[in-house]
């Protein structure tokens, strides 16, 4: 008897948690936890006087916004500079973790663990001991404080994550493709391009977005190699934040986002062939 | 013409002898199956042929000229693997054309050798769709397809069948086997599956643990094994060890009557269940006890014990005896193939009743001789 009512039980429950409305509440909840920050630094963006205790702006204002456009203040040029500065290490990364990947996914060599771990270490050490010891030496290189300079450093930070993700879909699609291209006579350059590019799409798209947004909203070491002449807008929000001019962080905040999203998904739907279902998802 | 000959290769794996100078010769037009169990090195051969793999040792001839070095890309023969391996970022027309636009030939002619080819496989108009949207019977005819774009000289299958169920098999089979008749191309295709290859192949290669073991047209490895192994391979065989003097064979203590044959001295006898009866009279017969009874497609299968051990025999359906009861075996003595044992050097024995290909000639020569 007691089993029986126990296994309904367990039946009911699961019921309800298969249930339709039940799922729906749990998506609405966490997109609601998500978005509360985000709706947050809306209101504050467009706020002009929004005292303690308040529970929306008093006023509202654009201030933070034209601070934004004002030539005066060069936001729009630290944008393109910060853009700039992440789609070059993005693309550099991508040409040099591919055939890292290829290296890595595919090949057996000696010391290839050591090699494995070395390539992952930037994301272990932390920055700032990889960061000292490289300024040192780009000071002695004429490198600190310049564009190439801050590119590279970022490049050190960006590429295990780009090297990891084409091992793995490297490894995912092993050597027969490559073989199956050979044996139907494609040289090595149309092997690549017709064969292993357009399989590689997927990683394209993750480690892109990926480096990309690492670089992105990169602080620290954009700060100390570039020693404040390469200004991005991590460097700009970082001070408004913290003197607590919560209106005009709020809007650089939420360009940044901006920023970031539209990279995203204008790199998703170029790099994505809708006529091709996605075999295998990767990270 | 293509002829295709392997000599002496050897391949190595981290230190392992996969291949054993490996020789063969496929002459042009024959249709080869190359035959073992898993991991005996089959599909590494076909890949050192296709020049994926390079061998440590020997020389692949193609018509004469050594391509050993040559890389895959440029050499015409074309492989088709076993999981099909279309592109699926390719329509199927595109996949067709793949061979074809890699050797930079013009989009037009591209666009009718594929309609051609497709209707060749038996799909036509289906060059706009994607792998993704075709069953698995239609993708190994696009590969196969795609194979012979490229119009090689040499086409090369990995277990073209396996990965399918078992009616298309039988559809794929014929397929493979009407396309080879008409393009007259010489194949070489490997299989797990004795019976594929028996029912495809003018030739069959047999390979063990890296060797070539018997290399002769499905007729004669059937009826002359070269060893248990190929025997086992191809049918269900019984074996009886014995002496072989003046026409009568000596297993046992028992007599059997075999005076087709003129060779004396320790000898096998490699029965084929087929050719085992179960009969009334007892006379020449082996006795035993029916153990297990089977059905395999038409026959029934029996496992006798008998005073000379354990005999598996192959007979017609409608013999309704049950397990337990005592039968009597009688075995076709003209069918059965005698091995020498011993040293090996002496090689095959003989026995007259089978018809020879003209290279056993002289052998059947002796044979008849023995008989009149």
């Amino acid at each position: 008897m007691y089993n029986n009512k126990s296994k309904s039980n367990e039946r009911s429950n699961r019921v309800i948690l298969n249930s339709l409305p039940f799922k729906k509440i749990i998506v609405l909840l966490f997109f609601s936890m998500l978005m509360f920050p985000f709706i947050v630094l809306i209101l504050w963006a467009f706020s002009k006087h929004w005292p303690a205790g308040a529970i929306l702006p008093v006023e509202w204002g654009l201030r933070g916004w034209h601070y934004m456009l004002n030539p005066q203040n060069k936001m729009l040029g630290v944008i393109g500079v910060s853009f700039g500065l992440s789609l070059s290490v993005t693309l550099l990364a991508i040409i040099i973790s591919i055939p890292a990947g290829k290296a890595l996914g595919l090949h057996d060599f000696p010391l290839k663990n050591l090699v494995e771990i070395l390539v992952l270490a930037p994301i272990i050490i932390p920055p700032i001991t990889v960061g000292m010891g490289i300024h040192i030496a780009f000071i002695k290189y004429g490198l600190a404080d310049t564009f190439l300079g801050v590119m590279l450093i970022h490049l050190v930070v960006v590429l295990p994550y780009g090297i990891r993700i084409f091992a793995s879909v490297y490894k995912a699609m092993g050597r027969k493709w490559d073989e199956q291209s050979r044996a139907l006579k494609a040289k090595g350059w149309q092997r690549f391009l017709y064969v292993s590019l357009p399989m590689l799409r997927p990683g394209l798209i993750a480690s892109g977005i990926l480096m990309f947004n690492v670089s992105f909203s990169q602080y620290f070491l954009t700060f100390l190699i570039g020693g404040g002449k390469i200004v991005t807008l991590p460097l700009v929000l970082f001070p408004y934040v913290n003197s607590g001019d919560r209106v005009v962080g709020s809007v650089i905040s939420l360009v940044f986002i901006m920023v970031a999203l539209v990279f995203m998904i204008v790199v998703e739907k170029a790099i994505t062939d809708g006529r091709q279902q996605p075999q295998y998802y990767y990270l | 013409m293509a002829q295709v000959k392997l000599q002496n290769i050897d391949k190595y794996y981290s230190g392992e002898r996969i291949i054993k100078s490996l020789s063969f010769v496929i002459n042009h037009g024959e249709f080869v199956a190359l035959v073992g169990p898993s991991g005996c090195g089959k599909t590494t051969t076909l890949k050192v042929l296709a020049g994926l793999i390079k061998p440590e040792h020997g020389e692949i001839l193609l018509d004469g000229v050594d391509i050993t070095s040559i890389p895959a890309e440029k050499r015409d023969i074309v492989m088709v693997f076993q999981d099909h391996l279309l592109f699926p970022h390719l329509s199927v027309g595109e996949n067709i054309a793949f061979g074809l636009k890699m050797l930079g030939i013009p989009r037009k002619v591209r666009e009718d050798k594929v309609r051609v080819l497709l209707e060749m496989v038996q799909l036509p108009g289906i060059e706009k769709r994607y792998p993704a949207q075709l069953s698995g019977g239609q993708q190994q005819r696009v590969a196969l397809a795609r194979a012979l774009a490229l119009e090689p000289k040499v086409l090369l299958l990995d277990e073209p069948l396996s990965n399918l169920d078992p009616g298309l098999r039988d559809g794929m089979r014929e397929l493979i086997s009407r396309l080879h008749k008409e393009l007259n191309m010489t194949t070489l295709f490997v299989t797990h599956d004795q019976d594929e290859a028996m029912l495809l192949a003018d030739k069959i290669a047999v390979m063990l643990g890296g060797e070539l073991v018997q290399y002769d047209t499905p007729f004669n490895l059937y009826n002359k094994p070269i060893s248990r192994e190929v025997a086992n391979m191809f049918g269900i065989c019984n074996y009886m060890q014995g002496f072989l003097y003046n026409g009568v064979f000596h297993v046992q203590g028992k007599k059997y009557f075999v005076p087709h044959l003129t060779i004396q001295g320790n000898v096998e006898a490699y029965i084929r269940a087929e050719h085992i009866d179960l009969v009334s009279s007892q006379r020449g017969c082996l006795l035993g006890v029916v153990r297990e009874r089977k059905f395999i497609c038409g026959h029934s299968m029996f496992k006798v014990d008998t005073e000379s051990g354990d005999v598996t025999a192959l007979v017609k359906n409608h013999l309704d005896v049950s397990p337990g009861s005592r039968v009597n075996l009688k075995i076709d003595w003209e069918r059965v193939w005698f091995q020498s044992r011993g040293d090996g050097s002496e090689g095959l024995c003989d026995n007259s009743h089978i018809e020879r290909s003209s290279k056993y000639k002289h052998h059947a020569g002796d044979g008849q001789a023995a008989c009149g």
